[in-house]
């Protein structure tokens, strides 16, 4: 089993039969769980649901199928939203991770209390000048990676196989 | 308007609160707990800011068993079609707040 770190756009593609990553998309979809286990952020759920939320917007309902339109008629956009996002991201051998603990900054002797894998981005974002969900993506994934190295792993990965091998998609 | 709620609570709780009624703090065991209760709502008020959620996640898991695996697709195509790639897509949403 490889374990592979997934990025947003690439959680999408499978559900987009003209983009250019659609076909590796679907690829790597169909594999998840079996040779694949794949790892993201939940930052990726926010953006996914910024994606839909943004095409619902622009999107004339009426070119929703028939059947489909019918059984979302109870439902507000956000809701629509929210029940796309939760389908696109439910994917058996799709594990979003997150580092459960909270990390303090001091700002000339000010604390400044931030999720861990946020004081993680800001680091990685100062070395490499990354953006800002560019760094939280990067520390995710080399959490992934550097966590496991230091024997943390028992605790966070639960049952997760060697992150050696470990590769970006997107 | 209050209400009469019996609670357990582990004994060396209640040996922390009946010390701090001696001490002064509060002026019998009833007012002890029924501050702190208030004061822990009032200081995690994430505990109730997205109660709703809760709400919809059930109304939307019964519209989810509703779809099939093919009106899930479709909808999701017809959704994300466009002249944008799923990069650009993305990319959106990480120019628009970075």
């Amino acid at each position: 089993m490889k374990n592979v770190y997934i990025d947003t756009n690439i959680l999408i593609a499978a559900f987009m039969p003209e983009d250019v990553f659609s076909e590796s998309s679907r690829k790597i979809y169909s594999k998840l769980g079996v040779d694949y286990e794949g790892y993201t952020s939940p930052l990726s759920l926010v953006e996914i649901a910024g994606v839909i939320s943004t095409r619902l917007s622009e999107f004339p309902t009426e070119l929703m199928p028939i059947k489909v339109r019918k059984k979302l008629q109870n439902l507000s956009s956000d809701e629509i939203a929210m029940l796309i996002t939760y389908y696109i991201a439910d994917r058996d051998g799709l594990n979003f991770f997150h580092v459960p603990s909270d990390a303090k900054i001091r700002i000339k002797g000010r604390s400044v209390f931030m999720p861990t894998i946020l004081s993680h981005a800001f680091t990685h974002s100062l070395k490499l000048g990354l953006r800002a969900f560019d760094a939280y993506h990067y520390a995710t994934a080399y959490d992934l990676v550097h966590l496991y190295n230091t024997g943390v792993s028992n605790q966070l990965f639960e049952g997760s196989r060697s992150f050696q091998e470990m590769s970006m998609c997107g | 308007m209050t209400e009469v709620v019996p609670i357990r609570i582990p004994k060396e709780v209640l040996e922390k609160i009946e010390l701090l009624v001696r001490l002064g703090k509060y002026a019998n065991k009833s007012e002890a707990l029924r501050t702190i209760i208030i004061e822990h709502l009032e200081e995690r008020k994430e505990l109730l800011a997205y109660e709703g959620l809760l709400f919809q996640d059930k109304k939307i898991s019964e519209v989810a068993e509703s779809l099939d695996e093919k009106e899930f697709l479709e909808l999701c195509k017809a959704i994300l079609s466009g002249r944008k790639t799923s990069v650009e897509l993305v990319e959106e949403q990480r120019e628009e707040i970075s």
